[in-house]
């Protein structure tokens, strides 16, 4: 019982916190950083990778098994959880939210150390739950609302999923991670879907992600970050095993199933980064960015080419790094003004320049500008999909690229540039437990970014058993047989050019400092209340041009299917009214029928 | 940097502020038939921009309020020049409470042009004299509100408030 | 010594660059039967930029936003093949590299045009942004049936497999090329695709703030941007053998680029992004068919 343990001590951890808050907030604190130390400590000197596992119950036993998949996408996960614990030390909760943040962590590191269909099932499962109780302990919006629309989309998915993996059972015997031999490509196509769509709904593909913006927004800013940057990548797991272990014959043979599922993802990356910069909320605008970028991945996932595949489990990783300090930046700027509400806020550049700091990498490694971490999985994403010859799909994720540029500026702008309000001249800097996330983050933008190679690597030896494909990296250079980028160059370059333009201004005329008000109003006279912050409608004027784009909404189809269902159900009440004399009635006739049929019999 | 003064010279950017009805010159001067852009000249948008203020006619006191926002935030070196007779002493203007009869005290112009309105011939030629005035490193007007600052802000402020109609710095 | 060489390209090609801004004024007037000023205008207009004593500034993101626009475009200079004879360092990136080092210019410019504090700017900056959304989609799929068609996504390959004069690939896929020009107008910013700059509606958008030195690396970042963008059409679709061509080829398309801006008014944003999704859109769609089907 070794990796086991980490949930376990996980789940210890939880009730010591749960304790911990109920009696004082030191104990609270105390029992947070006893559970970051707890966890990191066990995960570097514990972790026994190859080593199978069992817990039984009975007749009946889940597998677990700590595979070199399976330890790439546990060191995300626990790292995500504890930077994202860092903010929590500053947020009072109540009790229950400290012991299932830590039950969600605990769960879900045992969903990605599973072993077996089953007990991945399972523990899939309990994360959710634990997810649906945090988001029921929320902060703001509707949280019924949200909550039950989350566990209702994850149970759909999950019910799907034990359907597949019935008929799987049924075919090959066994639940375990094998391939399915002696069926059709139809049957396991739907036995794929069946199997992949609760990982759909967990990565918010459209059209199942509806949930996503609301449970964003509800949810706590800490939670949020470790929601965003962590748990998602279950899903993104959940996919990785399926597409390689189970179903890999199948997209290597299959000319029409890699296709669609790349351009479900390219269509979930572009309108994820429209509904993004229609947004007026930091937090929704965030969530559809991660919509978006999870797009990516689904794409480079789905196409199912060795170095598709690559850029997409690159680019989650990636995702998990910007993703987590813009929501720990976020999560800060809220702490500190109270609301999230993008047309509130302006000018905090001056108040809190780390926070700017972190955001501003955020989002150029978000947009996949080099050197950071964003532009090698997008890189090598394009490249794969030119060399397998799909144009209109790299043109689409290409449009989809550009959106972000569009939601970074917004969210940038709209929080630190700009005129400071006269309600926040006394904001301070973020409290340290984000400050400090926020620049432990901002270290594998630049080294990832600047060194993809480490990271390819990892993913080179689990993906070339199944691919069986040469290297393609070098420790800070890509090459493909089409193109070839070395990193480094991009940010001397870049770095050098800052340099001479920085003496070329350094040389010229001096510059004064002016202030906000002296600014070119047409000589006009303003004080400090004049309106000069544009942030209503930043891009209201993109209305007109989508024009009817922005109708289409997978939420008003979700509810039309739910009416379907539901005028099919007034239908049996028709039968079972409800009425005992019907009832009555039903049986009598039964019993006539009865005798007809026996006879004289009776 | 005689090279830096005949790039000041040669390429002159004026504030599109049309203060006043002798601004009707100002777009034959600008298009086709009178082209003043072949001696470098263009408007600008904003004050931040541009080096040349024109007082284009008569100049009200609810102007001069405009004026100084706009003159004080023009980047140094810049000149004003005086633009149509009703700058150099009123004009027809002359018997009028509003009016400013006498631009000096206000702002420092370094050249007038006469008339009512002048000519685009008549600007041209006052542009010209102003380039020559500033590659012979004569058009320093601006040092001198830098330099006597006071003295200006107490002739503003007999005619209005000059804590709010400056620029704060 | 690569140092020096590369220098050398960045000093010639803001030198040109000022010299291509200066003919275009001339080229303007003359269509406006007006006789313009020097062709060397751009040069005074630069060195008196520098030469103000004290201007303003908002801030040190302020200051800092005009510096990071010339640093970005010039980065993509350096990655940009100025024709076959001149590479410069583009064995180390190819076409992506490129394309993405030309937002580091407009998203540092963007920064420091958002602290301006002047809700003008801002407006530019969206405006510039959503234009974005038109011209860059159709840029990418216009240059796409090309690089596929020689196998390889760098520039430089590209050039040198296209090889002189019959062979251009513009001649091979004229469609794409059409509507590669029509969003090169985009991008250079002319006229009826200079919403983000507007003078007339919203003061100039970003530079509303911006003078003296600003202003003059701002001016220096237009001129190395025309031959940047310029020089991306040029070397994508009529391969310059060598960099006599490269700089006669920008010049020609620059100058038609000119011309339309002197003939036409400005869009509106949301009409400037819906024309690109109408017109220019059949335009690539049918070269990137003309790949698949008619080699």
């Amino acid at each position: 019982m070794y990796n086991i343990n980490l949930a376990l001590l996980a789940i210890l951890a939880g009730f010591l916190t749960f304790f911990g808050a109920l009696s004082h907030r030191v104990l609270r604190v105390a029992s947070i950083v006893i559970g970051i130390v707890g966890t990191l400590v066990f995960a570097f000197l514990y972790l026994k990778p190859d080593t199978m596992e069992f817990i039984r119950m009975g007749v009946f036993a889940m597998s677990f098994n700590l595979t070199d998949i399976s330890r790439f996408f546990l060191w995300i996960i626990i790292s995500a959880f504890t930077l994202s614990l860092l903010p929590l030390i500053h947020e009072e909760r109540s009790p229950f939210f400290y012991l299932y943040y830590f039950l969600a962590f605990g769960f879900a590191s045992l969903t990605i150390m599973a072993n077996d269909l089953l007990t991945l099932y399972m523990n899939f499962e309990l994360t959710s739950l634990a997810i649906f109780a945090i988001l029921l302990l929320g902060v703001r919006g509707d949280i019924k609302k949200t909550a039950l629309k989350y566990i209702i989309y994850s149970l759909v998915g999950a019910y799907f999923y034990l359907g597949g993996l019935f008929i799987k059972f049924k075919y090959s015997g066994n639940i375990g991670f094998g391939g399915i031999q002696n069926v059709s490509t139809l049957t396991q196509i739907a036995i794929y879907t069946l199997l992949a769509l609760p990982f759909f709904v967990k990565i918010a593909t459209m059209p199942f992600h509806n949930w996503a913006p609301d449970a964003y927004y509800s949810a706590s800013d800490s939670f949020t970050i470790f929601f965003s940057a962590g748990l998602s990548k279950v899903g993104v797991y959940g996919l990785v095993i399926l597409m390689l272990k189970t179903f890999a014959e199948l997209f290597k043979s299959n000319l029409y199933l890699p296709e669609i599922i790349a351009w479900v993802g390219g269509i979930t990356a572009l309108l994820g980064g429209i509904y993004a910069f229609m947004s007026d909320d930091a937090k929704k605008l965030l969530a559809y960015s991660s919509i978006s970028q999870l797009g990516y991945v689904l794409v480079g996932l789905g196409l199912f080419t060795p170095y598709s595949f690559s850029a997409g489990i690159f680019h989650s990783v990636a995702h998990f790094v910007f993703e987590g300090v813009l929501f720990t930046t976020v999560a800060g700027v809220i702490h500190r003004l109270g609301t999230s509400d993008l047309r509130r806020m302006g000018g905090l550049i001056k108040k809190m320049p780390i926070s700017f700091i972190g955001l501003l990498l955020g989002i150029i490694a978000a947009s996949g500008i080099p050197p950071t971490i964003g532009f090698p999985g997008k890189w090598l994403l394009y490249e794969a999909i030119i060399m397998k010859g799909d144009l209109f799909l790299v043109s689409l994720v290409f449009f989809a690229s550009i959106t972000a540029f569009l939601y970074s500026y917004k969210l940038v702008h709209s929080i630190f540039l700009g005129k400071l309000h006269k309600e926040h001249r006394d904001v301070k800097e973020a409290p340290a437990g984000y400050v400090v996330a926020t620049i432990i983050f901002l270290i594998p933008i630049i080294v990832f970014g600047v060194f993809p190679g480490v990271i390819f690597e990892k993913i080179y030896g689990f993906t070339k058993p199944v691919f069986n494909h040469d290297v393609f990296f070098t420790f800070n250079s890509l090459k493909t047989q089409i193109g070839f980028v070395k990193i480094p160059v991009a940010g001397i370059a870049l770095a050098a050019m800052f340099a001479f333009s920085f003496i070329l201004y350094l040389i010229a005329g001096r510059s004064y400092r002016a202030k906000q008000e002296d600014n070119y109003t047409a000589g006009e006279w303003v004080d400090e209340d004049f309106a000069s912050h544009y942030a209503q409608e930043f891009y209201g004027f993109m209305r007109k041009a989508f024009g009817k784009l922005l109708d289409l909404s997978a939420e008003k189809f979700w509810n039309g299917v739910l009416t379907i269902f539901k005028a099919f159900s007034e239908l049996t009440r028709r039968i079972y009214t409800g009425d005992v004399r019907d009832y009555a009635l039903y049986l009598l006739f039964f019993l006539i029928v009865l005798v007809f049929l026996v006879g004289g019999k009776l | 940097m005689g090279l830096f003064k005949i790039s000041q010279g040669r390429s002159l950017w004026m504030v599109h502020f049309c203060t006043g009805c002798g601004a009707v010159e100002m777009p034959p001067t600008m298009t086709s038939r009178f082209d003043m852009e072949r001696f470098g000249i263009a408007p600008m948008a904003t004050p931040r921009q541009a080096d040349v203020l024109l007082i284009t006619g008569y100049l009200t006191v609810k102007t001069l309020k405009r004026v100084i926002m706009v003159y004080e935030q023009m980047p140094t070196p810049r000149y004003v020049i005086g633009f149509g007779s009703c700058t150099v002493n009123g004009g027809i203007y002359w018997d009028s409470y509003n009016v400013i009869k006498n631009l000096d005290l206000y702002i420092p112009v370094d050249l007038y042009i006469f008339g009512c309105m002048p000519r685009p011939e008549s600007i041209i030629d006052a542009f010209i004299k102003l380039r020559k005035m500033i590659e012979e490193g004569k058009a320093n007007k601006w040092k001198d509100y830098i330099e006597r600052y006071d003295w200006y802000k107490q002739n503003q402020a007999k005619l209005f408030d000059i804590n709010k109609w400056r620029v704060q710095k | 010594m690569k140092i020096l060489i590369l220098a050398g390209y960045w000093i010639l090609v803001t030198i040109l660059g000022l010299l291509y801004m200066g003919i275009a004024r001339k080229v303007t007037a003359r269509i406006h039967n007006r006789y313009g000023p020097p062709f060397y205008q751009a040069f005074l207009d630069v060195l008196k930029l520098f030469s103000k004593r004290e201007t303003a500034s908002h801030g040190v993101m302020h200051s800092l936003g005009p510096v990071i626009a010339f640093a970005g475009i010039s980065a993509t200079l350096l990655f940009m093949p100025l024709g076959k004879g001149a590479p410069v360092l583009h064995f180390q990136g190819d076409l992506f590299v490129v394309l993405y080092l030309l937002v580091v210019g407009p998203l540092g410019m963007a920064l420091g045009a958002g602290e301006s504090n002047n809700p003008n700017a801002t407006i530019g900056i969206a405006r510039a942004l959503s234009l974005m959304l038109g011209y860059e989609i159709i840029l990418f799929m216009a240059t796409l049936p090309v690089f596929v068609h020689y196998g390889t996504a760098s520039i430089y390959d590209v050039i040198v497999k296209q090889g002189a004069f019959p062979n251009w690939a513009g001649l091979k896929y004229p469609l794409s090329m059409l509507g590669g020009l029509i969003a090169l107008h985009g991008l250079l910013g002319e006229k009826p695709f200079d919403q983000p700059i507007a003078p007339h509606e919203i003061a100039s958008g970003p530079m509303v703030e911006y003078g003296g030195k600003y202003l003059g690396l701002l001016q220096l970042w237009h001129a190395i941007g025309i031959i940047v963008e310029t020089g991306l059409f040029i070397n994508v679709f009529f391969g310059p053998q060598n960099i006599v061509w490269f700089f006669a080829g920008t010049f020609i398309v620059f100058m038609l680029a000119v011309i339309v801006n002197a003939l036409m008014p400005r869009f509106r944003i949301e009409q400037a992004v819906r024309f690109y999704w109408g017109v220019p859109l059949i335009l690539v769609v049918l070269g990137i068919l003309q790949y698949y089907f008619w080699r």
